[in-house]
């Protein structure tokens, strides 16, 4: 499930829109995007039902979420960040859209078919466009802007079938490169045919058109997102993604300290040359940023001095930890 | 095309769509913006700029979209109806397409708080010219944003193939990629002279001869009148050199406080171009606010209370 890890200065200097990096971006959100599909599919399996959409497939793809994303990241040139964190903010957008609809028709259930999933699934892959005619047009208010944020515009056949609608297994790869395509249309004046997408995606461009459009009206063309939500998401994915990785992190820290600590009460002198290697590496820095240019030789000549000393230590305290771990691991084994 | 759309005579064509009047079902006019989807590309990127910015713009001076339709090969887009634009309005009312100082600096006004209004909003429009700027009643209202974008993203993919040449910005023309509100601000002083005198002020056949008719008339730019000039693109060390040019002797019909602002639109330097937030506040205009700040009641902003005023003959009366 592990697909790469992101870079040590994004971990490090924190997430900065103007700055990160697009494959750090695209670990964060494939990360992102695998967990909430995973929840789903849990959530979906406990209550078998599934909600039949245009993007569902027959079978889950066998290509992975990450290496869909990837693919798609790669093979259509996408080099901005702003289109990878577009397409998470959209499926929330539509997130939103969708439980506004699940809560006009909450008894509706024609569109919630039962199944055993994830067994095969038919699926109708009856178009909306079709039947849509203005989704947006809400006749009476011509001469105002409301008809887009108006919520009552949801009564149509149309948007019926995206009740009860997550994101799922079935359906991610579709989601995923429909809403790259818009965020990419959108985003960057370079971008290529849905036909090119289609290919590098897998699908048709008949369908990925269609798609494409099922998307816009859907989220009612918002989809425009600003710079300022896109750095809040970086930072909410980044912290997401620390804190789902820092439990085996803090675990192995936590046990590391921990035999240093036994090992350092058991033998005193060890933590006394432990302190001192320390010192000498703290000095060392200290004489390395202040140093003068006219001091650098003499600097110099003790800094090598000090270096061969604290190697010497050092090397001794490798040896130690060598130890400590060869000691733990004993015990792992032990214990097991 | 559409039950509740009633197609009516056409308006005008462009490269992706076809403008046709059109009534609503409550029989009030519209423009409808009919696009042809095609089958490789899809939904044209265009169409998806323009309805996903203009939705969130709300402006006296900028165009309102009403309504989005989808059938199975077109997508239509419902604007508010404006009767004319700017290059026809010329052409119809102005002197050989050269209109009076009064109306200039109105619609000026117009132009440059709509301006404001979507720069605020961080969208640059990228395709300011006559033909997209709307005229209705003496209003003036900005279209047409099918090449627009929002900026504040790290830019990697800015084209430069933007704004119709002859109101494309210097830094553009020489290949900058890294442009920001100043290339509309280039745009709206170029509109500005060509209201005065009814054409064009640089009227290029291609690039080259665009800039060189930029260069002709304010002479051509160096490291030491532009820094950073030579590092351009499409930067060439043999240009040929031009000393510049009194911009005066093109524009004879404007006074010095509109040629003042003009001059502060078209600057080389990026940078050096006036802010349209900048340029609503400059005595060219004071004439405008002061009539518009006596007329409104006390808690009207006078962002709406202007486009408000009934003008007849096209003028602002109480000026």
């Amino acid at each position: 499930m592990e697909y790469g890890t992101i870079s040590r200065e994004m971990i490090k200097n924190g997430f900065d829109l103007q700055s990160a990096k697009i494959r750090d971006v695209e670990i964060l959100v494939g990360n992102m995007i695998q967990l909430a599909v995973e929840n789903n599919d849990k959530k979906l399996m406990a209550h078998k039902t599934i909600v039949v959409t245009p993007f569902n497939s027959k079978s889950i793809p066998k290509i992975s979420i990450q290496e869909y994303l990837n693919r798609l990241i790669n093979g259509a040139d996408i080099l901005g960040i702003d289109v990878i964190l577009s397409l998470l903010i959209y499926f929330i957008r539509i997130g939103t859209i969708v439980s506004k609809i699940n809560k006009v028709n909450t008894v509706d259930s024609s569109c919630c078919y039962p199944i055993d999933y994830p067994n095969r699934i038919n699926c109708s892959l009856k178009p909306l466009s079709s039947i849509r005619k203005s989704l947006l047009s809400l006749n009476d208010c011509c001469g105002e802007r409301k008809c887009f944020c108006k919520d009552d515009g949801y009564g149509t056949k149309g948007t019926n079938i995206y009740c009860g609608f997550y994101l799922n297994s079935y359906n991610i790869h579709r989601m995923i490169i429909t809403s790259l395509v818009i965020g990419h249309k959108l985003c960057s004046d370079i971008f290529y045919s849905n036909e090119r997408y289609g290919k590098i995606g897998g699908i048709s461009t008949h369908e990925l058109n269609m798609l494409e459009m099922e998307i816009l009206f859907l989220i009612k063309f918002d989809l425009v997102v600003r710079p300022r939500e896109m750095q809040k998401m970086g930072e909410t994915l980044l912290s997401q993604y620390v804190a789902q990785r820092t439990p085996q992190l803090v675990k192995s820290i936590k046990s590391y300290k921990q035999n240093i600590i036994e090992q350092f009460k058991a033998k005193k002198a060890v933590s006394v040359e432990q302190n001192q290697a320390d010192s000498v590496e703290s000095s060392l820095y200290r004489t390395d940023s202040k140093n003068p240019e006219n001091r650098l030789e003499y600097n110099y000549a003790g800094s090598e001095r000090e270096i061969a000393q604290k190697n010497s230590k050092l090397v001794r305290v490798d040896s130690l930890l060598d130890k400590i771990k060869k000691n733990s691991e004993y015990k792992k084994e032990k214990f097991y | 095309m559409e039950r509740n759309y009633q197609q009516l005579e056409q308006l005008g064509e462009g490269t992706y769509a076809t403008v046709y009047k059109g009534k609503n079902r409550r029989g009030e006019i519209v423009a409808l913006k009919e696009i042809n989807l095609d089958p490789e590309e899809g939904a044209p990127s265009t169409a998806i700029r323009e309805i996903s910015l203009m939705k969130e713009l709300d402006h006296p001076n900028v165009i309102k979209l009403l309504d989005v339709v989808h059938t199975e090969t077109k997508l239509m887009l419902v604007f508010e109806f404006m009767s004319q634009d700017l290059k026809r309005y010329m052409d119809t009312h102005g002197d050989r397409g050269a209109l009076d100082p009064l109306t200039v600096k109105w619609f000026m006004f117009q132009l440059m708080s709509g301006i404001d209004y979507i720069h605020d909003f961080r969208v640059l429009h990228r395709d300011l010219k006559p033909q997209n700027l709307l005229i209705n009643n003496g209003k003036l209202k900005i279209g047409d944003f099918g090449l627009a974008r929002a900026t504040g993203i790290p830019v990697i993919s800015f084209s430069n193939e933007v704004v119709t040449l002859w109101y494309r910005a210097p830094d553009v023309l020489l290949g900058s990629r890294n442009y920001t509100t100043s290339i509309d601000i280039w745009s709206a002083g170029c509109i500005m002279a060509e209201m005065f005198t009814g054409h064009p002020l640089f009227a290029g056949s291609n690039n080259e001869d665009q800039l060189q008719k930029i260069f002709r008339t304010m002479g051509t730019p160096s490291e030491h009148t532009w820094p950073g000039v030579s590092q351009l693109p499409n930067w060439q060390d043999n240009f040929p050199q031009f000393m510049p040019q009194p911009l005066r002797k093109y524009v004879p019909m404007a006074d010095a406080l509109a040629f003042d602002l003009l001059i502060q639109m078209l600057q080389y330097k990026p940078e050096m171009r006036i802010s349209a937030k900048d340029a609503l506040k400059h005595p060219y205009f004071n004439e405008i606010v002061a009539s518009i700040q006596s007329s409104s009641r006390p808690n009207n902003s006078y962002n709406t209370s202007y486009s408000n005023h009934t003008l007849p003959g096209n003028r602002p009366t109480n000026l």
